[in-house]
């Protein structure tokens, strides 16, 4: 898949319409999220889904049949038996066990790249947004970033920092901030113009407090649905890196370096593919189905217009 | 069945039919494969031990088409002189020629050339060439070409410095005759003019006046095929040459006569695997450079594929830094050769049933099998080796074992090895890179102690780089003056005692551990037959392709 | 609005600058060596030191910098290690298939984004609506190296319909061109269509609320003749819009896809040459890539303002 920023920079663009949600953003808006998101029936299924397998991926040493990083050449590239439910991989390695672990390490991508990105992205979109003699310089840069194709500047930084878990959110996380940055620069133009903005900076409350309080407390609920699509993309972008030989210790693989091996041997041993594959789709599958209904959910024109939801 | 029996009177002498009821019981894999050759069953083009030679001469060659082969990635050139890199080997075997070449029991034949004699005194070597044998871009071949590609490939290549050293004059006293007066014997002077990998192609001068040691400006050479065009990541073309200079007769190894049937072969790299393997099955490649052993059953149930298993030719070893004040310690070495079971590491780089275990170090080459330091091959005693450590002081400093992911039965292998190392005692750090940061890391000795590293079929023990100079760097005077001795000599049976002799060192001084030998598979669209020996390279300039 | 599209040029300026010196930066600090990556396995200290010698490869970073950039100002983007040609040459030559290969996969995202997102909208939270949106978010989830093997597998291996790899110009032989393509063409496009189609289906909705959309079918049009005349127009310009930012995804995508069914265009041109270190193909293809994607969207923007008067670009 392509790195995504286009899905992800695309919304708060296209919603950034001077006649969009923008304009009409109410600061009241935040505290309803969660209740929406649980009045969708599918999204309620899609998040059991991915709190069940953060859960199974914690619980990995409890859960695991063996060790994922034993190897037994003896028994490489059995199909699934009772002893091996999924199968062994090509060195003899238990699959069901490689994925349970492999599960902790793609999540744990997915949450450091999208923490990182969101914590480095709202910080350069807050600076550029409120002040705007910063604007020209950070967005500038920021552009520069955005405009190499995500996979190929993740790779150069893959290589460059050499390999390792490390690298692959650093390089990714760099990937992703630009779109956040973005993001919160837009908010916070708008938010800026707000009275209730204007008449705390009449009182004289800090930039600081402003910034945290006002600007970035209303900026949440857009944040929430970026970082869900982050999520997703960064876990598929891993399997893309993964695929063109820039990854993190392939001992502990994720489910992205899993695939590619499946990849590698689909049409000899189908259960290596099979099985990342599955939790790998469905894992992004469900994020998106969550950040869409978070997204309608968000937007004010939803309440009026269900139907505004894509999947329901 | 017939196929069978041909394979093994034509593969194996005498001496062979021994040897190979030794390895028999070492490796109970080949039993196997040997027993489902006997029994049958199968047959025909996916039989499963159909060898290339064996499936050559099934019908009546058919001439034209154009062949589509699959490499693993690109070149990185078409200069033989100058890379190492044996991909290269694939294209460049059908466009350049080299004075002399091997023939099927790898003995050097003359190709280029027409005969030689050596002196009483071994010192003054008279090369005769061939008349009338021209390149592609049209001239004849003589001796001011010879004398200038001698000249280039001896400032490049290792073996050519070694035979440019001992080299007083080089002249043609004629056209078509290249005199050597040297200044002591050397005895490997048609095998290393029969090199294939960074071989000695014969390029016309006036190609050679236009280009430096680091660069050569057109790829023209005498050989059956004739360069068209390079695209990168694209194709690599070659076309038939119509006035290539055949030898009469019939084909002998890479020497011989070559029939020239297929009017073109395309070199395509496909970096995929999977889209490699997938490509053959669908008829998009005749041909694949290399697969994975992996895919042997899914290809061998394929009735669009014809798959060969091939004897084994090439050798998984592990490299060790001599400069590392770890690896350094002899010991130190000696408890890791102690602590490896190789089975287990050769299951997971190559399949059951894709390996030997012998601890001959030119497998594949039966003149030069040796037994020398077996008792040091495979002992696995594991208790003895975390005796050793303890007495070498082994502190627990971390081993850094580089591999790469690029080469799969490199990286199973390591993984294997890394783990076994860890039962005994040893801290591995295992260091995963893409290729070009992992040779960048090897040529220098302070980043690492060991690597994994696969090894091609190599008909002569001089091809076979054990220098001082070779990564690694395992620099004892003894065993550098006994393959400079195998250089000059030229008597084969004293050659042999040395080859021996160098074995025992390596067994006993442990620059390197020998894990085993692999079979490779070689993979082909059933349309393609009469593919010639593939052990240097596949052989294509007798193959054709069936309507 | 043409002072707006020279200040948005003057702008790439540095945004341009920016990117060139982050993979400056970035490819002195890649390990690894070209020279050595040409030479193979087994060649001497000796070999690589005479070849890094001629390739100009010892220079110091600070010598090498300034140079690169008085010669990227004259679009002089240097002579590739490994390919022996103008950095320019090769890129030229390689763009060819990318630019057919994100062609034929946006014609397909659009092909079969849009219709589905139009059934999705007409049968607003029924089955087929929630089947085809399932659909379009099972696109953008599935990784595309293996939606491509799977792709080969049935398509080439099984059906035996297509070939499996491999590139012939248009030019050579039309036919055979677009049987190569198709499948390249079919992975990348595939995974993006699920944008197209979600956007038309969300904007759809909304027109189909507008009044005037209301007056037609009050006047007694069929719903999908006013879905396809009137609203659709109104729909298409935010899916165009969204495809024309998502054109730096598909450069991204065409990497993966192009190494799969090993086309020759940019993405397996970047990809190697990262592979063998060699660093001017590395640094124009960014410079490239970057421009390609800077541009795109400033014609998206202006376009936006063409198309909808509502926009006016007064600040930034």
């Amino acid at each position: 898949m392509p790195v995504g920023r286009a899905g992800a920079v695309a919304r708060p663009k296209l919603r950034s319409r001077p006649s969009g949600w923008r304009a009409t953003y109410a600061p009241d808006q935040r505290r309803s999220w969660l209740r929406l998101l649980l009045a969708s029936r599918v999204a309620v299924l899609a998040l059991a889904f991915l709190i069940g397998l953060a859960a199974l991926s914690a619980l990995a040493p409890l859960l695991a049949p063996a060790d994922p990083e034993l190897v037994n050449p003896a028994v490489r590239l059995r199909g699934p038996s009772p002893e091996h439910w999924l199968g062994t991989d090509d060195l003899g390695r238990d699959v069901l066990s490689r994925l349970l672990y492999g599960g902790r390490i793609s999540l744990l991508v997915g949450a450091a790249v999208t923490l990182v990105a969101v914590v480095l992205g709202a910080a350069l979109g807050l600076l550029a947004g409120y002040w705007s003699w910063l604007d020209g310089p950070i967005m500038r840069v920021l552009d520069g970033i955005m405009a190499f194709p995500g996979v190929l500047l993740a790779i150069a930084i893959v290589v460059s920092l050499g390999p390792g878990l490390g690298s692959v959110i650093i390089a990714l996380a760099l990937v992703y901030t630009p779109v956040v940055a973005r993001l919160i620069r837009s908010t916070t133009l708008v938010i800026k113009q707000m009275p209730y903005v204007e008449a705390a900076r009449c009182i004289g409350l800090p930039h600081r407090v402003i910034l945290w309080r006002y600007v970035l407390a209303n900026s949440v609920s857009p944040l929430i649905v970026q970082a869900t699509f982050i999520v997703a993309y960064a876990i598929l972008a891993e399997a893309s890196l993964s695929f063109l030989g820039a990854s993190g210790n392939p001992e502990a693989a994720t489910w992205g370096a899993m695939l590619r091996d499946g990849q590698r041997l689909v049409s000899r041993a189908w259960w290596l593919a099979l099985a990342p594959g599955t939790v790998l789709f469905l894992t992004v599958f469900a994020l998106n189905l969550v950040g869409d209904v978070l997204r309608d959910a968000l937007d004010p024109r939803a309440h009026e217009r269900r139907e505004d939801a894509p999947v329901q | 069945m017939l196929g069978c029996g041909d394979w093994l009177t034509r593969r194996l002498d005498r001496r062979a039919v021994v040897r190979h009821t030794a390895r028999l019981a070492l490796a109970a894999p080949l039993a196997a494969v040997l027993a489902a050759c006997g029994g049958g069953g199968t047959g025909g083009g996916s039989s499963p031990v159909a060898s290339p030679v064996a499936s050559r001469d099934t019908r009546a060659p058919r001439r034209g088409g154009s062949v589509r082969v699959a490499l693993t990635g690109e070149p990185p050139n078409l200069d033989l002189h100058q890379t190492t890199d044996s991909i290269v080997l694939l294209v460049t075997g059908h466009i350049y020629e080299t004075l002399f070449t091997w023939d099927d029991r790898y003995e050097p034949i003359p190709l280029l050339a027409e005969s030689h004699e050596v002196s009483d005194d071994g010192r003054r070597i008279q090369v005769r060439l061939r008349q009338g044998v021209p390149f592609h871009n049209g001239e004849e071949m003589r001796a001011p070409d010879v004398i200038a590609s001698i000249e280039r490939w001896g400032r490049i290549v290792g073996l050519g410095q070694g035979l440019l050293r001992v080299t007083e004059q080089l002249s043609a006293p004629d056209p078509y005759t290249v005199e050597f007066r040297l200044s002591e014997p050397f005895g490997t002077f048609t095998t290393a003019l029969s090199r294939a990998l960074q071989g000695c192609a014969i390029y016309p001068k006036s190609v050679l006046d236009r280009s430096s040691d680091t660069h050569l400006a057109e790829f023209v050479g005498t050989g059956p095929y004739r360069f068209v065009e390079w695209q990168p990541d694209r194709h690599i073309l070659v076309t038939r040459f119509d006035d290539y200079a055949a030898l009469p007769g019939e084909p002998r190894g890479y020497g011989g006569h070559k029939a020239q049937y297929l009017d073109e072969i395309a070199f395509i790299p496909v970096p995929d695997e999977a889209a490699r393997v997938a490509g053959l099955r669908a008829g998009t490649y005749h041909y694949l450079e290399t697969i994975s052993t992996d895919h042997y059953p899914t290809l061998r149930d394929d009735p669009n594929v014809a798959v060969d298993l091939l004897r084994p030719d090439s050798w998984l070893n592990v490299v060790l830094n001599l400069k590392s004040p770890i690896t350094g310690n002899h010991t130190i070495r000696r408890a890791i050769q102690l602590a490896l079971d190789h089975e287990p590491i050769m299951q997971a780089a190559f399949g059951e049933g894709f390996y030997e275990l012998t601890p001959t170090l030119l497998p594949g080459a039966d003149a030069w099998y040796s037994e020398a330091g077996a008792e040091h091959f495979n002992p696995r005693r594991p208790e003895e080796a975390k005796r050793l450590l303890q007495e070498a002081g082994y502190d627990g400093s971390p081993l850094r074992f580089l591999t790469t992911q690029e080469i799969q039965q490199e990286y199973n292998a390591t993984v294997v090895i890394k783990q076994q190392l860890e039962q005994v005692g040893f801290t591995i750090d295992l260091q995963v890179y893409d290729g070009a940061t992992l040779s960048d890391r090897r040529d220098d000795p302070a980043a690492w102690e060991a690597y994994t590293a696969l090894a091609s079929f190599r008909p002569d023990p001089v091809l076979r780089n054990l220098t001082c100079k070779a990564t690694g760097w395992w620099c004892t005077p003894e065993k550098d003056e006994l393959l400079a001795r195998l250089q000059t000599e030229s008597d084969f049976k004293t050659r042999v005692e040395i080859w021996h002799q160098v074995q025992q060192r390596f067994y006993e001084e442990v620059p390197r551990l020998k894990i085993g030998d692999s079979r490779r598979i070689l993979v082909r669209s059933p349309k393609l037959q009469g593919i010639g020996p593939t052990e240097l390279q596949p052989e294509l300039a007798n193959a054709w392709l069936e309507g | 609005m043409i002072a707006y599209v020279l200040r948005r040029v003057l702008l790439l300026l540095p945004i341009m600058l920016v990117a060139g010196s982050v993979t400056f930066a970035l490819l002195h600090v890649i390990p690894g060596d070209p020279a050595a990556v040409m030479l193979g396995p087994e060649a001497t200290p000796e070999q690589v030191a005479a070849l890094r010698e001629r390739l100009g490869l010892d220079e110091p970073l600070l010598a090498q910098y300034p140079r690169w950039l008085s010669r990227l100002a004259r679009l002089d983007l240097g002579t590739s290690i490994f390919l022996d040609k103008p950095v320019t040459a090769a890129i030229r030559e390689r763009i060819v298939p990318t630019l057919q290969l994100t062609l034929y996969a946006l014609l397909i995202a659009v092909a079969v984004g849009i219709p589905a997102g139009v059934v999705a909208a007409l049968h607003q939270d029924r089955l087929l609506d929630r089947a085809l949106m399932l659909f379009a978010i099972s696109g953008t989830a599935i990784a595309d190296f293996f939606l491509a093997i799977l792709l080969i597998l049935l398509f080439s291996v099984t059906l035996r319909w297509l070939p499996s790899g491999g590139y012939t110009p248009f030019s050579d032989h039309p036919l055979q061109h677009l049987a190569s393509m198709t499948l390249p063409a079919l992975a990348l496009g595939l995974s993006l269509a699920g944008l197209p189609a979600r956007l038309v289906r969300a904007t759809l909705l909304d027109v189909l609320r507008e009044d005037f959309i209301r007056t037609a079918a009050a006047k007694g049009l069929m719903r999908e003749t006013i879905a396809v005349q009137h609203a659709l127009r109104n729909a298409l310009l935010p899916a165009v819009t969204v495809l024309g930012y998502a054109l730096g995804d598909l450069l991204g995508g065409a990497v993966v896809v192009e190494t799969v069914f090993g086309l020759p265009g940019m993405g397996q041109l970047v990809v190697n040459s990262i592979a063998r270190r060699d660093f001017p193909v590395i640094q124009g293809v960014v410079m490239v890539f970057a421009a390609i994607y800077l541009l795109t969207n400033l014609l998206v923007d202006v376009l936006y303002v063409y198309l909808d008067p509502r926009v006016r670009y007064a600040g930034r």
